[in-house]
């Protein structure tokens, strides 16, 4: 009987087969290439099936996916759950039982969380202010807060050690005033807290960005009325703003704690080993021996999985921004003088201490002689010319903008497809993808880097020979969320029937893609390249962990590696920095203006 | 001019069915009009024929001559004026109407000529070099059908053109359509909600109901003639008086209600002692004494629109709505036996 419905269903019967030759292409094992066959034939059953354009995009982000994001899940889970083809749970509780690994998960985990309250406590002010008020400079001010954004974390975190060293610009020029007679140990006992610090001022801009869409979300009619009722102005805030904007807040929150826990760049400049992304970036070199690493990079994984799904539900249970037809736009409060005074120098303050790591970076890629003194003594511009013309920089330099531009490319082809599938095909399916597609917001980079470096072993893949196709796969899948949401914003705002007329007098749908749609959501794609260009230049764990070669190193591991070596190789490190900082701040600007307060949404 | 012709034509989506076992002929050079409530499946109807939307499960749509029920929508000729224009914003007034003949590789100085040509003829022609988002609704709403006029189709399609516009500017764009239709000779096949629009306009008009057609008919069939409840009260304002029926002969049925019994020159197919309900216009209710369909009631309100009056008069429990010239001075109202409706319950 089946077999006649089979029969029947022609289309229902090769959707099922294809569904298990895409099974089959997953399972761990297979040489890399047999996987890729069978995915061939699944994507040619797909083809000759439904021969439309819609088919072929989802099939070809399917096959994208399966090969660099389900199968390294796959492989890892595989790796962690079985034991010599036996299912056990005994590596994941031996991490809980071992008191080194199990130290680490609790002090991650509250690093995590101290990470997500600072960030809270300094960006709700600002975001508040963004929003609700006008004063001149809002914009430039607002654009500058995104700056620590702008640098990995572990770069900044090199210029954190110079200032808060034992003998370093802090304790020396608190000492020289007189405040204190003996240094500070900042970077001893206190590491905890360096970091949490550290990260704070690093993330932060998310859970900003995050608040302040938000908050521009929440319809101003609604204040309004609350105001018309008598509600005055501090009761707004708590009774109307707050549970309006606490979803969008709640799944910021969730992304900075899911960034905080796994972040690894500056605890490993901090050398604060006690924390679980060391502890798996220690477990690299004997990942074929030992079953924690693995064990360690499950738990990160299914916490990250887990708080992203909460945040998910949460956000889509208690999304109201649609519920008003009529929206008027914000009213702005304009402040008196003396209080947008104010204002600007909170923005002022924050910005400074934010980026004063980073400054640090500059003062050190400037300095020749600098020692048991607060500033250096001479300065010199030589780091930079260094930074240009080194062995180990000028490669690298090159690699990152070839990876980055690949993977950018790669990111613009994937996500306008699957973003026009989703938007333009009603089928439930297309929302699914989409799903599936924006998982990699939840996958910390330690957990990809440590799932390719393990499943693509000995294939020609393996980043072992050489790491830039495995990098930008990298790079592209753990980025494609934001070109995604920056696509899928701007093809909701252009109204279906505008396309439809265009096929209405003769265009073909793809022809009414490029000459209606295209046109019209340039900003958006341009604004979501540029942002993954730019992540994809200071990506941290991904680069630390594949980049094994010299000459496929890019910008992040150069810097890392020039940091240890001794005579002037952090100054060239800083100085390689900085060109970066340049470089990305110039572009995240550029995306900020594009897509103004529509930018946080993508950080969700 | 292009016919259409729907034979049987099914869609659904998922599992709720928009439109089931539909059959329509549009003759050539028809003005054409598909009138229900919202969520009746009208607009479906329309987009089908354009082949825009879901696909039908089941069914034909002919083109002329042509099967076009497969074709994708880029092959067919069925412009359509959107009920949001959807006039590209990147491109000028001129750029949107030449498109369609650019899609059909006219040369660039004919498809210009032509699109200036249409332009006048909705009277934008000075508006060519402007971008959609400088222009009030009413300019926008003559771009978009400039742009369905230019490729010179047999069929155009109209997706409740009128509704965003302002209510003066409304009435003011019907007189013109009209006269686009009547001297282009176009087959014309226009959505609405609006009864008055759909009266005012059409050569016929389908009613649509819930994904089937109620009705098809002229103006004044649909209006004097409906064959259900629903039709005559979606085509104006109707007082229902519950009743039974007394007796049936050849060519009147009498129903007696709490107002009296009334007669009705109406067909149907009632049976002695059935529940039914009378319906009557409020302009149908004349004031006076006549030897039948006579009551008496007392007027309780009355509002003043202008041209005419409406009264609201009472009778026992009954309120009626009466539209009259005058002011009434007596309490006796009467109906013309073809002015009454029955409609069994």
């Amino acid at each position: 009987m089946i077999c006649r419905f089979l029969m029947k269903n022609r289309s229902v019967a090769i959707h099922i087969l294809r569904f298990f030759i895409y099974l089959t292409a997953l399972i761990p094992g297979f040489g890399l290439y047999i996987r890729l066959l069978t995915l061939g034939v699944f994507f040619f059953l797909g083809f000759i099936a439904e021969k439309n354009i819609f088919s072929l995009i989802r099939d070809s982000i399917l096959v994208f996916l399966a090969v660099f994001l389900f199968y390294p899940i796959i492989f890892i889970l595989r790796e962690g759950f079985f034991d010599q083809g036996h299912f056990t749970l005994s590596f994941l509780f031996s991490i809980f039982e071992n008191p080194l690994t199990r130290n680490a998960i609790g002090t991650s985990f509250t690093l995590a969380i101290i990470t997500v309250i600072i960030s809270f406590i300094i960006s709700v002010p600002l975001a508040y202010f963004t929003v609700k008020s006008s004063f001149s400079g809002k914009a430039f001010l607002a654009g500058l807060i995104l700056l620590p954004l702008i640098l990995p974390p572990f770069v900044g975190a090199i210029g954190a050690r110079q200032l808060l060293a034992r003998f370093g610009t802090v304790n020396l020029f608190l000492m020289n005033i007189g405040i204190i007679s003996s240094p500070i140990d900042f970077l001893g006992q206190n590491k905890f807290w360096g970091v949490a610090i550290l990260q704070s001022l690093h993330l932060f801009p998310i859970m900003y960005l995050n608040v302040v869409s938000a908050l521009a979300n929440v319809d101003p009619n609604l204040e309004d009325a609350a105001r018309n009722m008598g509600t005055p102005p501090l009761g707004i805030f708590r009774k109307i703003l707050m549970p309006l904007s606490a979803p969008g807040v709640f799944a910021g929150s969730i992304i900075v704690f899911i960034w905080a826990f796994t972040d690894l760049g500056t605890p490993l400049v901090f050398e604060y080993r006690e924390v679980v992304p060391l502890l798996i970036f220690d477990r690299i070199s004997d990942m074929g021996d030992n079953p924690e690493g693995f064990a360690l990079v499950v738990m990160v994984m299914l916490i990250s999985l887990a708080s992203y799904s909460i945040s998910r539900i949460f956000l889509k249970k208690h999304d109201t921004s649609m519920l008003s037809k009529n929206r008027s736009s914000a009213r702005e409060w304009k402040p008196p003088f003396i209080a947008a005074l104010f204002i600007r120098t909170l923005f002022i303050i924050v910005i400074v201490i934010s980026i004063l790591p980073h400054l640090a970076v500059i003062l050190t890629s400037f300095s020749g002689k600098w020692f048991m003194t607060p500033l250096p003594e001479t300065l010199t511009t030589s780091h930079y010319s260094t930074a240009l013309s080194h062995e180990l920089t000028v490669p690298s330099i090159t690699n990152s903008i070839i990876y980055a531009t690949i993977a950018t490319v790669l990111d613009l082809i994937l996500g306008i497809g699957l973003a026009w599938l989703v938007s333009r095909s009603k089928k439930a399916s297309a929302r699914y993808l989409d799903i599936l597609a924006m998982l990699p917001l939840a996958l910390p980079g330690i957990v990809i880097a440590f799932g390719y470096l393990a499943s693509f072993n000995g294939s020609f893949l393996d980043p072992r020979k050489d790491a830039m196709w495995i990098l930008i796969f990298a790079y592209s899948v753990r980025r494609l969320p934001y070109i995604l949401r920056s696509a899928h914003a701007g093809f909701s705002q252009v109204n279906d029937s505008l396309e439809e007329a265009a096929v209405n007098l003769g265009s073909s749908q793809t022809k009414a893609l490029r000459t209606i749609t295209l046109p019209l959501i340039t900003s958006n794609l341009v604004a979501g390249g540029i942002l993954v260009f730019c992540f994809a230049m200071l990506e941290v764990s991904d680069s630390l962990i594949l980049a094994l070669k010299t000459n496929s190193f890019p910008i992040t591991k150069a810097i890392y590696v020039l940091m240890g070596r001794v005579d002037d190789g952090l100054a060239t490190a800083c100085a390689l920095g900085v060109w970066s900082m340049v470089f990305l701040g110039i572009s995240l600007m550029l995306a900020n203006s594009i897509l103004g307060k529509k930018m946080g949404e993508l950080f969700r | 001019m292009a016919s259409v012709k729907i034979e049987n034509l099914s869609i659904s989506y998922g599992k709720t069915s928009v439109l089931e076992n539909i059959s329509l002929e549009i003759n050539s050079g028809e003005f054409f009009f598909l009138l229900g409530p919202s969520g009746c499946g009208k607009t479906t109807l329309l987009r089908s024929i354009a082949g825009l939307g879901q696909s039908p499960s089941d069914g034909k749509i002919f083109i002329g001559e042509e099967d076009v029920t497969t074709l994708p929508a880029w092959k067919r000729t069925a412009p359509m004026v959107f009920q949001s224009y959807a006039l590209w914003p990147h491109m000028t007034v001129l750029k949107n109407v030449m498109y369609g003949l650019k899609e059909r590789k006219v040369p660039e100085k004919e498809s210009h000529e032509r699109a200036y040509e249409v332009l006048k003829k909705v009277k934008m022609d000075e508006y060519a070099l402007r971008r959609p988002s400088e222009l009030s609704g009413g300019q926008q709403q003559r771009v978009a059908l400039a742009r369905a006029l230019v490729i010179e189709p047999k069929l155009i399609l109209l997706d409740e053109p009128l509704s965003n516009l302002d209510a003066s500017l409304r009435v003011e764009m019907r007189y013109e359509l009209r006269k686009i239709h009547d001297q282009s000779g176009l087959t014309m096949l226009y959505v609405t909600h609006d009864q008055e629009e759909a009266l005012s306009m059409a050569d016929r008009i389908a009613l649509m109901n819930r994904g089937n057609i109620e009705q098809i008919g002229s103006p004044v069939e649909l209006f004097r003639k409906p064959v259900s409840k629903f039709a005559a009260a979606f085509m104006g304002k109707i007082n229902s008086i519950p009743g039974i029926i007394k007796s049936v002969d050849e060519k009147y049925v009498t129903v007696s209600t709490t107002l009296g019994d009334f007669t009705a020159d109406f067909k149907g197919d009632f049976k002695q002692s059935q529940e039914v309900e009378i319906c009557i216009r409020p302009g149908d209710i004349n004031s006076g004494v006549k030897d039948f369909n006579c009551f008496s009631a007392k007027c309780m309100s009355s509002f003043f629109y202008g041209g005419q009056t409406e009264h609201l008069v009472e009778s026992g429990d009954t309120v009626l709505h009466v539209l009259s010239e005058e002011n009434i001075t007596s309490d006796d109202f009467y109906v013309e036996k073809e002015r009454i409706m029955v409609f069994s319950k």
